[in-house]
């Protein structure tokens, strides 16, 4: 009797398991929101996004909105939960990524234009008051995720710090360098985890923001990227192609423009962020 | 995209996988060489001192068992960020493989004591008493009796503590340490790379079934 009961247990566990499997491999739920009236909105983000959507909660309430925003630990997941139907909308990626995204996974996603906010990118350095002043194989820091380390590697090629291979391509790693005079040791690390240890490598490239919060001053940078490939890499609001004419979504985006969200944004990134949308 | 057997994923394993690979292999083996010894020591001061031990010392005991508890109770990326000034004092950097290997020390070499301890107090009272009844010195008991009698269990516990020490690697690439865990996430998984990531995710298999493999083996030889 006893071994009968264990290999029941053990079925329905196996059972069980094998169930969460597969409800992970949802296809597209083909996502049309068709309720007339709704009214809660559910948004995905990154933990360092987040304060920037929590800025639209009082401009979307005017409109009789209410807002739910979804923290994800990683930078894949807000897409695949608007493919997944678990989510409506997310703000945290620029448009290069979302690409991407779409191309290799099939996704659906569109960026509503206008982009909402984008930030300043520069080489900082705590050890040179200058980029001659490098030395032979100095350490730099490029980020630690693909896109961040694309911009940073199409930047130090902008400024002929290193070349990349000509090639086209939807994101530039480290092993693209083709020509690297000075043998710079290029180290994929978050720039979080670099700006307060920024005397164990000789530079590295930080978001403005990231600067910011270290407590550190934006404006020391060495140089900063081009101010039009700034705007290519502004982030904003992205939904399912199904529903980007739906009333709510263009309410949405009218939340994240409005005048108490960018004073909500600006107070929390302190003008390390900047509108990407003229007024 | 790549697919298996196109030229770019042979690039991509030499240029990328293969120095991971090695990565990898340095930081564990580096890690669990350190945290054996020093989990060893910590084991046998902790058996020593313990109230049915040869050298009963309540105080150290309760405050050896107190930093066990407080060192395995931080999850591992918040141990490595938190103790950067000690690794910076030891490896110089914060940065890179050798500032990755204290860390993945520090978090182990609890882990390897506690499952040390165990051991050594699973063997057989009547041995111990036995060695005793023959006029054997305190440390021949400890080195020549205890310590021999629990060392298959010991190696089995170093063979575990080796693979939890290799999950603690690929966290690693957090301070830019590189290795397999760190390329699975970067150029696989975030990239969109598939096969990159079950490349690694395969090596990553190779690898534990041959540590656990040669465990077992030293096991039985041991026996």
């Amino acid at each position: 009797m006893k071994f009968c009961k264990e290999k029941i247990i053990l079925l329905v566990c196996l059972l069980l398991m094998s169930m969460v499997v597969f409800a992970g491999c949802s296809p597209d739920s083909g996502n049309v929101d068709s309720s007339k009236n709704k009214t809660h909105l559910k948004v995905g983000t990154d933990a360092f996004q987040r304060p920037a959507v929590d800025a639209c909660v009082d401009a979307l309430a005017e409109m009789g909105y209410d807002l739910e925003v979804v923290v994800f630990d990683d930078n894949v997941m807000p897409n695949t939960a608007i493919m997944e139907g678990t989510i409506d909308a997310n703000m945290y990626q620029h448009v290069p990524f979302m690409e991407t995204f779409n191309k290799t996974k099939g996704g659906k996603l569109v960026m509503l234009e206008p982009k909402l906010f984008y930030t300043t990118i520069g080489f900082y350095s705590e050890k040179y008051d200058s980029v001659k002043a490098l030395p032979e194989k100095a350490s730099i820091v490029v980020g630690s995720d693909p896109s961040n380390i694309d911009r940073a590697l199409r930047m130090l090629d902008a400024e002929g710090l290193i070349t990349l291979v000509d090639k086209k391509k939807d994101f530039y790693n480290i092993h693209d360098v083709v020509e690297n005079p000075k043998n710079y040791l290029l180290k994929e690390v978050a720039g979080q985890q670099v700006v307060n240890n920024m005397q164990d490598v000789d530079a590295a490239v930080l978001y403005g923001t990231t600067v910011l919060e270290a407590g550190k001053d934006p404006s020391t940078a060495l140089f900063f990227d081009d101010k039009t490939r700034d705007k290519t890499y502004a982030i904003g609001v992205v939904v399912h192609e199904n529903n980007k004419d739906s009333q709510w979504v263009q309410d949405l985006v009218d939340a994240f423009m409005s005048e108490t969200t960018w004073a909500n944004v600006d107070a929390h990134f302190k003008g390390s962020y900047a509108k990407a949308y003229d007024d | 995209m790549e697919s298996f057997f196109s030229p770019e994923i042979y690039d991509s394993f030499i240029k990328i996988i293969w120095p991971a690979l090695g990565a990898t292999f340095r930081m564990l083996i580096v890690s669990a060489g350190f945290s054996t010894i020093f989990g060893f020591v910590l084991a046998i001061v902790l058996i020593v001192t313990d109230t049915r031990g040869l050298y009963p010392n309540p105080l150290l005991y309760k405050f050896l068992d107190f930093i066990i508890n407080t060192i395995r109770s931080f999850p591992f990326i918040i141990l490595l960020v938190a103790i950067i000034p000690f690794t910076r004092m030891i490896v110089g950097t914060s940065i890179g493989e050798q500032a990755a290997i204290v860390p993945l020390t520090i978090s182990a070499t609890p882990f390897i004591a506690r499952i040390f301890e165990g051991s050594l107090r699973e063997v057989d009272p009547q041995i111990i008493e036995a060695a005793k009844s023959f006029g054997a010195s305190e440390s021949q008991i400890v080195f020549k009796v205890i310590v021999v009698e629990a060392l298959p269990s010991m190696v089995s516990g170093i063979i575990l503590a080796v693979i939890s020490i290799l999950g603690g690697t690929a966290m690693a690439g957090v301070v830019g340490a590189g290795g397999l865990g760190a390329v699975a996430l970067l150029y696989g998984y975030q990239s969109f790379n598939t096969e990159i990531m079950v490349v690694t995710v395969i090596l990553l298999i190779i690898i534990v079934q041959v540590i656990q493999t040669t465990g077992n083996f030293v096991y039985k030889k041991l026996r």
